[in-house]
This record gives structure tokens, C-alpha cells and sequence, in this order.
């Protein structure tokens, strides 16, 4: 059992199911079950490593990860098969094996044809996403990294509909110059250690107490964070968000907002931070402007959208600006909830991105202005929807209240305006939210359309998404238990 | 020597220049085209001969004879496929034939 | 203690689960009875917790959010102030319940209506036993939901739906006051504990004065929004689109008086700054007297119950201010027993009349309801202060508080005071006159007059007013009793001597009195001039009674300043700024890198006569550099 590369396999196993599903690509009924079966075993697999949270590191690891495998790769340019999981990733990768499931119910009866490639990219996203959550080597990162954009390239291109192949071309481009401008300085970062001590090396642990000159710092960090603030998205290099997200198929739109957003926090928080700290101070305020940004410009914008799902997309713009607030405040408290935020943000931004994608398939329209009085038609998926849309809006007992109560809380002492400033985004978040609400399941009826209440497969994914909203709203003390090693260690124990 | 190798050597440089004069100018008409080139490889066989007429062996000589036996082959045949050019298109320019460009 | 506690919060939470989940499968009875008695319970539970009370305790059920130094554990704390208010709370929601059954007899909806006013019962508890300040905040806006979804409960008309959101964003804005307060306390305080921050804040080293009020300004704006205090006053009278159940219950009894709850709450930390007790009582009593101006003028009879709600409200924000929290928790607990009772009856009044709420159109109704009309004369004469009803001695201490701090600041405000309880006698006998006296001629529109059958009320619906009666106009009595044991909590209120007391009664009762008359001559029946308010009533309204039935023209007012401007600038920065400006910026970009994409592209098309000169060039650059290398 100990000697299993759980990691390894962590990220082979999807890979191996899409290249399973290519095999049976002619039977699709089957291949729809292979695969979610797969997605139920790799989330088996990750919650196994839960168990193995509370043990030392092991030897060759740095401090804080649990589970840690280290293989020779390409020793000649010192790039190895470095895998990781401390409190963080492990919650993260969790996330992306749960979401994963739900995405594939979401879309179940959706995907009429290419039914087998599809579920063969969510799967291949899937490894894509965990590799990004686990490796420590930052070739190998870059690698995951870069591998991310492919499947959801075509997830958006193909599965989706309105102008999908130019969001899914704006996204790709967009996302795939910043993350070059990382690789630059990544090879940047290898050259400066291997000139200093002789080591050519991309491993993150050797590359941590590398010295740079501050501007040489702030350059290369000023890459990384380009490159990850347009995952976040931060404003103003969001704009590829709400195209990508209203253009894409449901589970495009899943996994994008629930996952593919958080692996920029999270590259920030691994890699951004801990290799130039020096140079993270420096352009705190940049990260702190961009964050109280997105926040209120975010949630002030979605109040104008007449299409659910920009509405949505908007919406997941203003929760990751509290996410890069947290990061930006770099306290213990801020940091974890940040971390919790992610966590919480991918349940609930999921969750209604799947109840959109619902009643948009009854429905044909994605217009807002032509529901009303959905409370009486279809009550079970009005209920969940006023359910997430209260989490959204930031309700306490629910999971977003949490996280972002953190954040307030852990920032307020370090970035005071910033702070205040977020506050307002709670008033912002409401509005846009429950004029939603009110829009969809409450008035009078504007269109007749003939509805039909959640099947059993939709009740189940929500169900299981409500468990994890009042789960993290109202017990989070085991995520923020395996969290808290990990994050006293990036801030130094830092009050 | 009758006269100096540089001025030989000169007037090979001049009529080469000619030639890619002569191949710029008219780089739309096919037949201009390889006027030009006869002129250049005329140049060419000039400095063949000039050198061997300078280090007095006949590789030079026998080069220069390579060559024109080599332009009369070339030249018929690409007049050839020119005529031939003209037939299907009724044209001469240059630009006309660009099937085997990159899209 | 620890169980008694936890039933107190925990039986009505599970009513409303066990609502949410089975509510559709059991028999409508069951549902009824279930939702009733688990608020029964948890008033059987509180007195449990009363008659073991020895002393403040506080009780640590488990942990909720704990993260390095931010811990908020799930404690509850029982002392004077919390003990007394979860017993009005269980009882007068108790008894709403009750009513609700008859009420709602005719909705097929019952299910989340119940489950939501037992989901509104557990927060509000969950909110008055919180021990720290983040239990709190879970309570509070748990009951600002549950009020959302209850005023828009009836959503399928437009203007149900709108009234909630509108209730629910001010309160928000409010929240925010009170959560910012919250952060800034745990950075000095390193704590979000009660009793800890009520104590630190007299010791702690290096805050000063200046902090002091900045956090009681802070709380100040959170309770103006979840009571109703002006400025963030406005969704109140357009909350009387729920059901009156709910207004009764949430809008009169518990939830809008969170706010000043919070205020006595945490009165030990900013009580010490003279500019937030100053500011607490400006506040009260600039709303007093604006919820009496209004309600004057206004012709819906729950929405005059709702100006008066926020009248008296004030009043008890005024007490605060004065440092009278016997006062207030006094006024607090007889306002909720009367609001809720005048509520009741009024929804008893408007279910009779087939859901007529025009008091203009009502009348005669003694003869038709006596059982309704007796308690709900005793409710008037409470909220009008007539002595010796409870309302009467809560009232009347709260002013004897102002007067008693001194000065010309209170002085003014025991002015406007008194001047407003005037106010308030004419307008609540100008509602029971109109809505229940007889007029003379026929002219008044009123179905009793004209014949019109009223239609029959459940029995449960009269029933439930009269304990209510009971308790407000027998309140006196208890104020005694209230005050030796609320006495730890009052340290700041000014001793009044017996004398000055007995001039202050004096006076109060003299201005009911002349209230009384002055209502009597205007509304009550056979007099003159009550026709000619009648016939008034029927044309358009005049400048001045347009200007209070529009609650002075706030809801325009922030129309102008906020809302168009937000909605305005919502659009603009979606079209203009994020797609016209970042997003078409990157379109251009990509535009121009497209072009200059094919403007390259041009060199390879196949254009013979461009790879000979290229080719040319680069063969003369080649050898020119070669040249100029060698020589």
C-alpha cells in the first residue's frame, strides 16, 4: 500500500480511461459508464489519500507534503517526475475528481454526438488538472500546465454553442501567451540557480532559495503572475472569461469555472510566492488593486447581463477577486480562506452552471427576461437554485460566507482599504443575485414553457453539491485542519 | 596575358550585373527572365576562360565549353516548356503560374 | 442548562428541516402541529433554562469555524437581557404559529410557509443566545432570509417579489456596518466573543476614543438597517406585502428589533463614547417621530402598523441612547406583545373585509367583530400609551431616561419625544375609529355598513389575540419585576428621583390625554369633523399628506441617488467599458497580429517575381556584408 505511487496514478488513471474510451469509441452507452466508473475511482483513490494527511513528509520531501514521488526523468537539463500533496492540493484534487463526476452527470443526456470523445477530454482534463494540483517540478508543472488548454479548447469548441469557436480561440490564445511568458520565465529562473550554484535544476524545492537581484525578481515574478492572473481571471485580462464560460457546453462550463480557475490561485500561492517573495511584496498593491477590482467591477457588471450563464461568469470574476485578495493579504487566516474560498467557489459556481445548463436545456433559451414564476412549475430544482444562489450571495451557514469571512478577516489588519472596499462587494454580490433569483423563480411567468422537474440523475448532483454547501458552511474545521500545516509554512507562521 | 585578369574579371561582374538587371526588370515576362540568366551564366563562362587563360591550364576552356553545350540543353528546353506555358494560358507573366505556392 | 439551551435553538431548526424534507409527504395537520410545537418546545425549554437560571452561563456546543486565530465556536450565552427576550420570542412566536394555521387555511402553500417562519424562529434565537459575534451574524442574516423569502412569499405578483429584494438588499447594506465592525474588533481584540469584547474594550491599550466610536458607528449602521432606523428605514413599510403573519411576527416582534438588541448587546464596549450614544439616540428619535408623521397620513392599515413599528423603535434606539437598557428591553418586550397583537387583528380585520386594506373603506366593524375589536382597542391603548397599560409605563420610562441625562441635546430629544407620542395617540385612535367605529351617513364605503356579509374567521385567528391582550395591558406590572433583575446591565441610565418621576408621568399622561381628545374630535363617530375627513379621503391628497404618505419622498430620494445611477452604471461598464474598451482591445490586437499575419504571409503566395528579387536582395546583402568584411 505505501509503496503504491498513489500520485502517479492519481494522474494516470484518467489518461489511461480516455485512452480506453478511444478504444471503445463505437459503443457509447458503454463508454459513458467506463468513464464515469473511472471518475469514481479516481475519487475513491483521492479520498484514500486523506487518510495519509496526518503523517511527516517523507524523506526527500519538502516540509508540509504527506505523500511525495520523485523519479529521474530527463536528468541531462535536470528536469524530474516530481509529485507532491500537502493539505492544499489535496483538497484541490479532491475538487477535481468530485467536479469531474458532476460535470459527467451533468452532461449525461446532453452530449448527443461525439458522446465518447467528450467524456474521453473531461477525463483527459481531469489527469491534466490533477497533475497541475501535484507537480513540484516546474518543468513538469509547465507541462500540466500548458496540457490543461487542449481539452478545454475543445470542450468550448466543439460542445459548445453561439460563438464558440472564437471564444474557445480567444481563451486558448489569451491563456497560452501568458503561460509562455511563465515558461520564459521559468528557463529564466534554471539559468540564474545553475549559473549561481552550479546546479541546473527545475525542481521547485532546489529553486526556493534561489537569490535574485530585485529587478531581476520582479521581472520573472512579474510573468508568473501575468500568466496566472489571467487564469484567475483578474481584471483586466478577464475578458476571455465570460465568453469561454457562456459559449461552452455544461460541463465545459463546470470544469472551467469550478477547476481550470483555481489552478491560477493555486500557482500563485505554490510557486508565485514562495519563489519571489521579495518581488510578491513589491506588487502586493498591483494584486490588491486587481483583486478589489474584479470584485466590485465583477459583481457590478453581472447585474446587467441578460444571458443566465454571463450572469454566472461574471459572477465567478468577483468570488476569485476575494480569493486574490486572501492570497494578495498573505496571513495565515487570509491565506486559508482563500484556499477555502477555491474550495467553495467550485461547488457552488458548479452547481449553478449545472442548474443553468438545466434549465437551459428545457427551455432552448438562456435568456432571463424569458423565465418567471419557476418556483411553482418545477419547486425540487427551484429549491436547490435559491439554495446556491443564497451560497453565492455570500449567506452565513452556507460555504461562501466561510471563506470569504476569512479573507475579510485575515486581510483587514495588512490591506485595510482594500478590505473595506470588499466589503461593498457583498451588498454587489446580492443585488446581481437575488435579481436572479427573483427574475427566474419568482413573478409571474413571462414565456409559456412547459417544464419538467428534476430527474433523479439531477437530484442526485445536486444533492450531492448541497451537501458540500452546508458541509463547508457549517462544519469546515476538517478542511481547515489539513490546510493549516501547509499554509503556516508558506507564511512563515506569520501572524 | 592580353589584358589584366581584373579587367576581365570586371567585365564579367558587369555583364553578371547586367543579367540580374535584365532579371529584375523584366521579372514578369518568363522570356526576359531567361535572357537574363543566359546572360549571367555568359558572364560566368567569361570568368571560366579568364582563368584559365591566367593559370594557363584548359579546365577552364573545357568548363566554358560544359557550359554552353549545358545552356543550349536548358534553354530548349525551357523555351519549350515557355510555348508550351503560352499555349494553356496565353501568357507570359510570371505570376500567372502559381499553383504550386503554399496556401 | 447545556440541553435546555440547545433545545431552545435546535427544536424550531429542526422543525423547519423536517418541513423542508417530509413536509410534502405527511398529512397538513401533521405539518401544522409539528411546526407549532416545536416552538412550544423551545418555549417549554426556555423556561426550563429560567427556573435552573442562577447567573450568566455560557455554554460551548461545539466548534464552527476555527483557523489559527480566528476561532468562533458555537457558544451559547444565557444572562438577563438574552433570557428575557428568548421567552417573548418562543411565546409570541408561538402563538403567530397558531394563528398562521388559521391564516393560511386557504393556501395550498403551506409547507415552506411554515417551514420558513420555524427556520426564522431557530435563527432569531440562534441570534439573542449567540455568545460571539459571528453566531451572531449567522443569525442575523439567517433571519434577514427567512424575512425575504416571507414578505415575497405570495412571488407570483411582481410587487410581493420586489418588496423582498428591497428588504433584503437594505438590510444588507446595514450588514455590512456590522460586519466591518466585526473584522476591525477582531483585529484589536483578537476576539469575536462578547463578554471578552464587552470587557476589553474599557482596558485595551492603545485604543483610543476615536476607535471606540468608529465601532459603535459601525454597529449603529447595522442596526439601521435590520431596524428599520432612517436612513435605511425604507424597506419596512413595503414589507407589509407579506402575509401578516409574517409581519406580524418578523416585522414587529423579533426581527426588527435585532438591531437594537445588538446595540444593548455591546453597549459596555461603545457605550463609553458620547458621540455613538449621542448619535444612537439622534437616530431613535428622528425615526419616532418620522414613522408618526407618517403613519398619520397613511391610509393602508398594515403599513400604518408598519410607521408605527418604526416609531417605536425608535423609541427604543432613543432609550439606548440614553443609557437606559432596562427602558428599552421594557419597551422592547410590551411593543412585541402589542405590535404582534395589533398585527393580528389587523389580519384578522383584512381577512374579514376579503383582503380590503383601505382603512377609509373600513368601518362599523365592533358590531361585526367584538372578539377582534376589544383586544385590539387593548393593543391601541398600549401603543398610544394610555395609562396604566404596560405601554403606557415602558414609554413613559424611556422618556423619564432622556430627560433624566440632562442638558439641551436630550432635552431637544425629550421634546420630539413627547411631541410624538401626541403623534402617535391621534394616529392610533384615528386607525381604530376609522376601521372600527360607525360612521353616521352612508357615504363610507364600508360592507358592514351596506350589509355586505363579512366573511367568517377561523376561531384559532381571535383566540390567539387575547393572551396577547393580557400581557400588554397587565405589562406594568412586569416592568418592576424586569428591572431588578435587567439591573446589571443598566449601569449608564441616570437615577431619577420619585418625584421628578411623578411630574414626568404626570406630563406624559396629560399629552395622551390631549391625544386623545384631539383624535376623538377628528375621527370619532358623530362628529363633524369625521365626515369631512372621509370626504377628504376621497379626493387626491394634498401636498403635504402626499408628502407623508410617501414617507417623505425617501424612496424617490434613493431612486435618484442610488438605484438609477447603479443600474445606469451596469450597463455602461458591461458595454462601454468591458467589451467596448478591454475586450475590443483584444479583439483589435488579435486584428492587428492577423494582419500583419497576412501582410507576411504575402511573401509566399508563389509570385515568382517576388522570390526573384528577394532572393537577389538576400544574395547582395549576403556578399556586401561578406565584402565589407573582407576589406
Amino acid at each position: 500500500m505505501i509503496s503504491l505511487p498513489v500520485l502517479t496514478l492519481l494522474i494516470a488513471l484518467p489518461t489511461a480511461g480516455a485512452l480506453l474510451l478511444v478504444v471503445m469509441r463505437k459503443r457509447e452507452h458503454q463508454a459513458k459508464y467506463v468513464a464515469l466508473g473511472l471518475a469514481l475511482v479516481e475519487l475513491l483513490l483521492a479520498s484514500w489519500t486523506w487518510t495519509a494527511a496526518g503523517n511527516p513528509a517523507p524523506a526527500g520531501a519538502p516540509p508540509g507534503f504527506f505523500l511525495f514521488e520523485d523519479f529521474s526523468w530527463i536528468d541531462s537539463f535536470g528536469i524530474r517526475f516530481t509529485l507532491g500533496m500537502d493539505g492544499i492540493s489535496l483538497l484541490l484534487v479532491l475538487m477535481t475528481a468530485l467536479l469531474t463526476i458532476i460535470a459527467m452527470l451533468a452532461s449525461w443526456r446532453d452530449i448527443q454526438q461525439r458522446t465518447v470523445l467528450h467524456y474521453a477530454l473531461l477525463l483527459l482534463m481531469e489527469s491534466s488538472l490533477v497533475g497541475v494540483f501535484l507537480a513540484l517540478d516546474l518543468f513538469l508543472f509547465y507541462l500540466f500546465w500548458e496540457m490543461m488548454l487542449l481539452p478545454m479548447f475543445f470542450l468550448i469548441g466543439i460542445y459548445g454553442h453561439g460563438r464558440r469557436i472564437y471564444s474557445a480561440v480567444k481563451f486558448f490564445v489569451v491563456t497560452l501567451a501568458g503561460s509562455l511568458l511563465m515558461l520564459l520565465a521559468i528557463i529564466g529562473l534554471y539559468l540564474i540557480h545553475g549559473s549561481e550554484t552550479g546546479v541546473y535544476t527545475f525542481s521547485f524545492a532546489s529553486l526556493l532559495g534561489t537569490s535574485l537581484g530585485p529587478s531581476v525578481g520582479l521581472w520573472l515574478y512579474g510573468a508568473f503572475l501575468l500568466s496566472f492572473a489571467i487564469k484567475f481571471p483578474l481584471v483586466p485580462v478577464h475578458t476571455w472569461l465570460p465568453d469561454a464560460h457562456t459559449d461552452a457546453s455544461t460541463a465545459g462550463s463546470i470544469d472551467l469555472a469550478g477547476l481550470l480557475l483555481k489552478t491560477g490561485a493555486y500557482g500563485l500561492i505554490r510557486f508565485g510566492y514562495p519563489l519571489f517573495p521579495e518581488a510578491a511584496r513589491t506588487l502586493t498593491p498591483l494584486l490588491l488593486i486587481s483583486a478589489v477590482t474584479g470584485i466590485l467591477y465583477g459583481s457590478w457588471i453581472a447585474f446587467a447581463q441578460k444571458d443566465m450563464k454571463r450572469l454566472v461568469a461574471y459572477s465567478s470574476i468577483g468570488h476569485m477577486g476575494f480569493v486574490a485578495l486572501g492570497i494578495a493579504a498573505w496571513t495565515p487566516v487570509a491565506l486559508s480562506g482563500a484556499v477555502l474560498q477555491m474550495v467553495s467557489h467550485g461547488v457552488t459556481t458548479s452547481a449553478l452552471f449545472a442548474m443553468v445548463g438545466m434549465m437551459a436545456s428545457r427551455t432552448d433559451t438562456r435568456e432571463i427576461s424569458a423565465y418567471g414564476g419557476l418556483w411553482g412549475k418545477v419547486p425540487v430544482l427551484s429549491s436547490f437554485f435559491l439554495l446556491f444562489a443564497m451560497a453565492s450571495a455570500g449567506l452565513p451557514g452556507l460555504n461562501n460566507f466561510v471563506g470569504e469571512f476569512l479573507i475579510l478577516t485575515g486581510a483587514y489588519p495588512v490591506a485595510r482599504t482594500a478590505a473595506i472596499l470588499a466589503f461593498l462587494g457583498l451588498v454587489l454580490s446580492l443585488v446581481y443575485t437575488i435579481w436572479l433569483v427573483q427574475q427566474l423563480l419568482f413573478q409571474e411567468e413571462r414565456r409559456a414553457m412547459p417544464m419538467v422537474d428534476a430527474s433523479s440523475r439531477e437530484v442526485l448532483l445536486l444533492t450531492i453539491l448541497a451537501v458540500g454547501v452546508f458541509f463547508i458552511g457549517l462544519h469546515p474545521g476538517p478542511l481547515l485542519e489539513v490546510m493549516a500545516l501547509p499554509i503556516e509554512i508558506l507564511t512563515g507562521g506569520a501572524r | 596575358m592580353i589584358v589584366p585578369l581584373s579587367h576581365l574579371l570586371l567585365l564579367a561582374s558587369i555583364l553578371f550585373a547586367l543579367g540580374v538587371v535584365c532579371v529584375l526588370s523584366w521579372r514578369s515576362n518568363v522570356i526576359m527572365v531567361l535572357v537574363g540568366i543566359e546572360i549571367m551564366l555568359n558572364a560566368a563562362v567569361l570568368v571560366f576562360v579568364a582563368g584559365s587563360y591566367q593559370w594557363g591550364m584548359a579546365d577552364g576552356q573545357v568548363f566554358a565549353l560544359m557550359i554552353i553545350a549545358m545552356t543550349s540543353a536548358e534553354v530548349s528546353l525551357a523555351l519549350a516548356m515557355v510555348v508550351y506555358l503560352h499555349q494553356r494560358r496565353k501568357t507570359v507573366d510570371v505570376d500567372a503560374f502559381r499553383e504550386l505556392r503554399d496556401r | 442548562m447545556k440541553t435546555a439551551l440547545t433545545l431552545i435553538v435546535l427544536l424550531p431548526l429542526l422543525g423547519a428541516v423536517g418541513s423542508i424534507l417530509l413536509g410534502r409527504l405527511l398529512p397538513r395537520r401533521v405539518v401544522e402541529i409539528l411546526a407549532c410545537g416545536m416552538v412550544w418546545g423551545s418555549f417549554a425549554a426556555g423556561l426550563c433554562a429560567a427556573s435552573i437560571y442562577t447567573g450568566p452561563v455560557v455554554v460551548e456546543l461545539g466548534s464552527w469555524i476555527s483557523s489559527f486565530t480566528f476561532t468562533a465556536p458555537i457558544s451559547l450565552m444565557l444572562d438577563p437581557l438574552s433570557l428575557s427576550l428568548i421567552l417573548m420570542i418562543s411565546f409570541v412566536c408561538g402563538l403567530i404559529h397558531l394563528y398562521s394555521i388559521g391564516y393560511m387555511a386557504g393556501d395550498s402553500d403551506y409547507v415552506r410557509f411554515f417551514a420558513l417562519l420555524n427556520l426564522f424562529t431557530g435563527a432569531m434565537l440562534l441570534l439573542v443566545l449567540a455568545e460571539n459575534l459571528l453566531l451572531l451574524y449567522l443569525g442575523w442574516e439567517g433571519v434577514g432570509f427567512c424575512s425575504y423569502a416571507l414578505i415575497g412569499f405570495w412571488y407570483k405578483e411582481t410587487k410581493n417579489a420586489t418588496a423582498g429584494r428591497k428588504a433584503f438588499i437594505v438590510t444588507r447594506i446595514g450588514d455590512i456596518g456590522l460586519a466591518l465592525g466585526v473584522v476591525w474588533m477582531f483585529k484589536l481584540f483578537h476576539t469575536f466573543s462578547i463578554p471578552e469584547l464587552n470587557q476589553a474594550g474599557q482596558t485595551h491599550p492603545g485604543v483610543g476614543m476615536g476607535v471606540i466610536t468608529a465601532l459603535g458607528l459601525l454597529l449603529l449602521v447595522g442596526a439601521m438597517g435590520k431596524s428599520a432606523q432612517a436612513p435605511l428605514m425604507v424597506w419596512l413599510p413595503d414589507a407589509m406585502a407579506g402575509p401578516t403573519p409574517v409581519s406580524a411576527q418578523i416585522h414587529a416582534a423579533t426581527m426588527v428589533t435585532a438591531g437594537v438588541y445588538l446595540l444593548m448587546r455591546m453597549f459596555p464596549l461603545i457605550g463609553v463614547s458620547t458621540v455613538v450614544v449621542g448619535a444612537i439616540a439622534v437616530t431613535g428619535a428622528f425615526t419616532a417621530f418620522y414613522g408618526a408623521t407618517c403613519a398619520l397620513a397613511e391610509r393602508d392599515l398594515k403599513r400604518i402598523l408598519a410607521y408605527s413599528t418604526l416609531s417605536q423603535i425608535g423609541y427604543m434606539m432613543l432609550a439606548v441612547g440614553s443609557g437606559a437598557i432596562t427602558a428599552a428591553t421594557f419597551h422592547l418586550i410590551v411593543h412585541a406583545f402589542f405590535k404582534a397583537l395589533l398585527f393580528l387583528g389587523a389580519g384578522c380585520v383584512i381577512n374579514a373585509l376579503h383582503h380590503e386594506q383601505d382603512i377609509f373603506r373600513m368601518g362599523g366593524l365592533r358590531r361585526t367583530l367584538p372578539w377582534v375589536f376589544w383586544p385590539f382597542l387593548a393593543g391601541a391603548l398600549c401603543l398610544a400609551g394610555v395609562p396604566p397599560t404596560g405601554g403606557f409605563f415602558s414609554k413613559e420610562s424611556i422618556l423619564t431616561a432622556v430627560y433624566m441625562q440632562g442638558g439641551m441635546f436630550y432635552g431637544a430629544l425629550y421634546l420630539v419625544g413627547t411631541f410624538t407620542v401626541l403623534l402617535t395617540v391621534i394616529y392610533t385612535l384615528r386607525m381604530v375609529f376609522l376601521v372600527f367605529g360607525k360612521s353616521r351617513s352612508s357615504q363610507a364605503g364600508s360592507p358592514a355598513e351596506k350589509n355586505i356579509p363579512v366573511q367568517p374567521l377561523p376561531r384559532i385567528m381571535e383566540i390567539t389575540l387575547f393572551p396577547l391582550a393580557l400581557l400588554a395591558l397587565f405589562g406594568g406590572v412586569a416592568g418592576s419585576v424586569l428591572a431588578s433583575f435587567l439591573a446589571p446591565l443598566n449601569e449608564q441610565a441616570a437615577y431619577s428621583p420619585h418625584a421628578t418621576e411623578g411630574i414626568l408621568q404626570g406630563v406624559a399622561s396629560l399629552v395622551v390625554l390631549a391625544g386623545i381628545v384631539i383624535a376623538w374630535l377628528t375621527y370619532g363617530h358623530g362628529h363633524r369633523w369625521r365626515e369631512r375627513r372621509l370626504a377628504a379621503a376621497a379626493r387626491p391628497p394634498t401636498r403635504l399628506v402626499a408628502f407623508l404618505q410617501a414617507g417623505w419622498y425617501f424612496d424617490t430620494l434613493y431612486a435618484w441617488l442610488f438605484i438609477r445611477p447603479y443600474t445606469r452604471l451596469a450597463t455602461f461598464l458591461w458595454q462601454r467599458v468591458d467589451e467596448g474598451m478591454i475586450d475590443d482591445s483584444l479583439d483589435w490586437t488579435a486584428a492587428q497580429v492577423g494582419r500583419g499575419g497576412q501582410f507576411f504571409g504575402r511573401w509566399g503566395k508563389g509570385r515568382l517575381s517576388l522570390y526573384m528579387l528577394s532572393l537577389v536582395a538576400g544574395a547582395t546583402i549576403m556578399i556586401g556584408w561578406f565584402a565589407w568584411e573582407v576589406l
